[in-house]
C-alpha cells in the first residue's frame, strides 16, 4: 500500500475510507535535498508517523517561528497568573511552569489551583471547572493557529476561528481527563502510596495517549465530538506510532522534569522574579511545541486512521 | 518564672537567670522525652511541674515530678503515668492536665500529685491540653485510623463532654486553643475551626489558610485577634468574631514547634532556620528578624524586658533577646502582596527577552525548512502516482 502523503487542506474534511487500514504503511523513499535541516523531513522507512524526535523538531520549529502563538501563549500565561492571583492565589511561581500545559497535565494543576485557593470543597471544585472551561479555550485557539501554520495557508483568524469550532470537543477531553483524574484519586490511595502512584501516572499517560490527537482532530475534521475522540484513539493504537514514547516523553517533561529545576520553584510569591518568568516561558513554549507535534502526527496520518474499530486477527 | 526562665534538658531541668543567661539552679533528671515544663499555684506555694522517667529498660516508667520552687526541693510522691510523654503540661486551678503517646489525658493535683482523673482514649497527644472555663480540651491523634479528634473533658470528673472529627481532616490537628466560649483548632484539610464550647457541633466560623499545622503549634487567641500559623510558615491574622483573613504574611520557612505569641504590638514566631520574626499586628508587616543560624526556634516566652525561646540543635539551649533603643525597625511586606511594578516589569522583561530569544532564531530556522507539508511532493509526482491516489 503506498499512499502519497498529501498537504492536508485547510478546512476540509478528510474523505472516509473504505476500510480499516492497519498495516505497517511506509512512505514512499524519496531523494534527499541537500542541507541539514532536510533531517526534519520524512525519510525513507518512516511508518506514516512521523519519528518522534522529527515530531517534536517540528513542534518547536512551528511554535518558534510563529510571533501569533507564541504571542497568544505568553499573553496567556501572564493573565493566568494575575487572574489567579487576583483569586487569592499565593504562589509558588512553580506554577507558572505548567500554565500551559496539555491536558491532562493542566487538568491536574487547574485543580490543584482550584482547591489551593479555596479549599476541598464544592467551591474549589467548582472553580477548578471555571480554569477547566478557560483551558479548553485556550488549547482549542492554540491548535487552530498550529494547524493553519502547519498547513502552510490560512490567517490567524482562519486559525482563531478554526479553533474555536473545535472547542466543543478540546472541552470533552478536558472534561474527561478531569473525571479520570478524581476517579483515579478516589481509587487509587487504596492501592498504597506506591502502586498508587503509578496508576496515578498510568492514568496521566492513558488520558493523553488516547486524546492527544483530538484537538487536531477537532479542528482539521470538525466530526462530531465522540467520532472525533474515537479516531484520536484510534490513530493512537495504529502500529508502529510510537505514540506512548511520545505521551510518556511528554509526562516525564512536564511533571518532574520542569518543575524540578523551576527557580523559586517552593517559595510562595506572587511577584516572581525575571529568572522564574523566563523559565516558566520556556516551559510554556515547550508545552505548546508538543501540542504542535501531536498536530503534526495527527496530520500526517489522518487519512490512514481506520473509521471504524478494527478487529486484530489472532495469532 | 520572675527572673528566672526554666527549660528542660535531656538530664536536667535548668533554671536560667534572665539578667544574665547564667545558669541558677538545676535538678537531676533520669531522662526520657523533653517536654514542656509548667509552673502553677498550690496554695501559696509556686509549684514545677515536669516528666521524668524512673527505673530502666522495661522496668521503666514516667512520672509526673513537682519541685516546690520556694525551697527547691521535690515534693513526694511522683505521679506515675501510663505511657510517655512529649506534649508538655498545662496548669490550671491548682491542677496540671497533661496527654501521653496512648491517648490518656491526665488531672494532677499540685498539692498532692495525687491523680485526680485520667481519660483514657485511642490514639497519642502531642501537644499540651487547653483549660478554660470548666474543660480541658485534648487533640488525640490515631495514625491507625487517620484519624485527630479533639476532646472536651470535664475539668472535674475527666468526662468526656463532646467529642468533635471533622470528616475529611485526616490525623492532622493543630494544639486547641479556648477562650470566651470558643475552641480553636486547626485541621489538615487547612481549615481553621472555631467551635462553640458549649457543644463542639455548632461551628461559628471556618477559615482557610494556606497550608496544613504543625501538631505541636497552637494559636494565639485575645478579643480582637487570632494569630495561627501554619506548618510551611504562613502566619495568619484572624477576625475571631468572624474568621475573616485580615492578613497573612507568607515566611518560606517551616514552622515545626514554634506558636505564635504577640508581644505588645507585634506577633512572634520562630523559625526552622534558626530566626525568631516579628510581624506588625494591625498592618501585617515584617518589623524585625534575628540572624538565621543552626537549629529552630521553638516555644517563645515573653518577660518585660526580654523575649525567650528555646533553641534547637547541637548544642540546644535558650536564647533571649533585649529591645535595641538604636535599632530601626522593619516594614517589609509578605512575598505574597502584589507589587504591581515587580510584577508587571519582571513579567515585561521576560516576555520580551524569551520572545526575541525564542523567534529570532527559529524564524531563521524556518526560513530554511520545507513546510510541513510540501506541495512540491504532490507536484514532483508522476501522473502514475496520482492515478494510484
Amino acid at each position: 500500500m503506498s499512499k502519497k502523503r498529501r498537504k492536508p487542506r485547510s478546512g476540509k474534511r478528510a474523505a472516509p475510507r473504505p476500510q480499516a487500514v492497519l498495516e505497517e504503511v511506509e512512505a514512499p523513499a524519496r531523494p534527499a535535498p541537500p542541507g541539514f535541516f532536510n533531517w526534519l523531513m520524512p525519510r525513507a522507512g518512516d511508518t506514516v508517523f512521523p519519528s518522534v524526535s522529527r515530531s517534536v523538531a517540528r513542534g518547536l520549529l512551528v511554535v518558534g517561528s510563529s510571533a501569533v502563538i507564541l504571542g497568544v501563549t505568553f499573553g496567556f500565561v501572564f493573565l493566568a497568573w494575575v487572574g489567579l492571583v487576583a483569586l487569592g492565589f499565593e504562589g509558588p511561581p512553580g506554577r507558572i511552569v505548567d500554565l500551559a500545559a496539555l491536558p491532562p497535565v493542566s487538568t491536574y494543576f487547574d485543580a490543584l489551583n482550584g482547591v489551593g485557593i479555596y479549599g476541598y470543597g464544592l467551591a474549589g471544585m467548582l472553580v477548578s471547572m471555571g480554569f477547566l472551561l478557560l483551558r479548553a479555550l485556550v488549547v482549542a485557539v492554540v491548535t487552530g493557529l498550529i494547524v493553519v501554520r502547519l498547513e502552510g495557508e490560512g490567517t490567524a483568524l482562519e486559525g482563531l476561528l478554526r479553533g474555536l469550532r473545535a472547542y466543543p470537543t478540546v472541552l470533552t477531553v478536558n472534561v474527561i481527563a478531569m473525571v479520570s483524574m478524581l476517579a483515579g484519586s478516589t481509587v487509587l490511595p487504596f492501592l498504597g502510596a506506591g502502586i498508587g502512584f503509578l496508576g496515578y501516572v498510568a492514568v496521566l499517560v492513558a488520558v493523553l495517549f488516547f486524546l492527544a490527537f483530538a484537538p487536531a482532530a477537532a479542528v482539521r475534521e470538525e466530526r462530531p465530538v465522540v467520532e472525533t475522540l474515537r479516531r484520536s484513539g484510534r490513530a493512537a493504537l495504529m502500529p508502529r506510532s510510537r505514540h506512548i514514547l511520545m505521551c510518556l516523553l511528554y509526562i516525564f517533561l512536564a511533571l518532574p522534569m520542569l518543575l524540578a529545576f523551576a527557580p523559586e520553584g517552593n517559595f510562595l510569591t506572587v511577584n516572581p522574579s525575571i529568572r522564574a518568568w523566563v523559565y516558566g516561558l520556556c516551559a510554556s513554549f515547550i508545552h505548546v511545541a508538543f501540542l504542535a507535534a501531536f498536530s503534526y502526527r495527527w496530520m500526517a496520518v489522518e487519512d490512514e486512521v481506520p473509521e471504524r474499530p478494527v478487529k486484530r486477527a489472532r495469532r | 518564672m520572675g527572673d528566672v526562665a526554666i527549660t528542660v534538658g535531656e538530664r536536667a531541668v535548668y533554671g536560667v537567670e534572665l539578667a544574665t543567661g547564667g545558669q541558677a539552679w538545676q535538678l537531676i533528671r533520669n531522662g526520657g522525652p523533653i517536654s514542656m515544663p509548667a509552673v502553677g499555684l498550690a496554695g501559696d506555694r509556686q509549684i514545677l511541674a515536669f516528666v521524668d522517667t524512673a527505673g530502666t529498660g522495661k522496668e521503666q516508667s514516667t512520672t509526673l515530678v513537682r519541685v516546690d520552687l520556694g525551697t527547691m526541693k521535690e515534693l513526694d510522691p511522683r505521679t506515675p503515668l501510663l505511657a510517655t510523654t512529649h506534649g508538655g503540661i498545662a496548669v490550671d486551678g491548682g491542677n496540671a492536665y497533661l496527654g501521653d503517646d496512648e491517648g490518656n489525658v491526665y488531672a494532677v493535683d499540685l498539692a498532692t500529685g495525687a491523680l485526680r482523673w485520667t481519660a483514657e482514649h485511642s490514639g497519642e497527644v502531642l501537644g499540651a491540653p487547653a483549660v478554660s472555663e470548666g474543660k480541658v480540651y485534648a487533640v488525640v491523634h490515631d495514625p491507625e485510623r487517620s484519624l485527630a479528634s479533639l476532646y472536651a473533658l470535664d475539668v472535674a470528673s475527666g468526662s468526656e463532654m463532646w467529642t468533635y472529627q471533622p470528616k475529611g481532616a485526616g490525623s492532622g490537628m493543630s494544639v486547641p486553643t479556648a477562650m470566651g466560649g470558643m475552641v480553636v483548632v486547626g485541621t489538615s484539610d487547612r481549615l481553621v475551626h472555631a467551635l462553640s464550647a458549649a457543644d463542639g457541633k455548632t461551628e461559628r466560623w471556618r477559615s482557610l489558610v494556606l497550608s496544613a499545622f504543625s501538631p505541636v503549634s497552637s494559636s494565639a487567641l485575645s478579643s480582637d485577634a487570632l494569630l495561627v500559623s501554619d506548618y510551611p510558615g504562613g502566619l495568619y491574622r484572624l477576625d475571631p468574631g468572624t474568621g475573616a483573613r485580615l492578613w497573612d504574611y507568607q515566611l518560606n520557612e517551616l514552622v515545626p514547634r514554634s506558636s505564635p505569641v504577640v508581644s505588645g504590638t507585634a506577633v512572634l514566631l520562630g523559625l526552622n532556620d534558626g530566626r525568631l520574626v516579628a510581624i506588625d499586628l494591625d498592618s501585617g508587616l515584617l518589623v524585625w528578624q534575628g540572624e538565621k543560624s543552626p537549629g529552630l526556634i521553638g516555644a517563645i516566652a515573653v518577660s518585660p524586658e526580654l523575649v525567650i525561646a528555646v533553641k534547637g540543635g547541637m548544642p540546644g539551649g535558650l536564647v533571649a533577646w533585649e529591645h535595641d533603643p538604636t535599632g530601626k525597625l522593619l516594614a517589609v511586606p509578605s512575598p505574597t502582596v502584589v507589587d504591581p511594578a515587580t510584577l508587571l516589569g519582571n513579567a515585561a522583561i521576560a516576555v520580551v527577552a524569551t520572545f526575541i530569544v525564542l523567534f529570532v532564531p527559529f524564524r531563521l530556522l524556518a526560513s530554511r525548512v520545507r513546510p510541513a507539508f510540501d506541495d512540491t511532493e504532490e507536484d514532483d509526482a508522476g501522473p502514475e502516482e496520482e492515478e494510484e491516489e
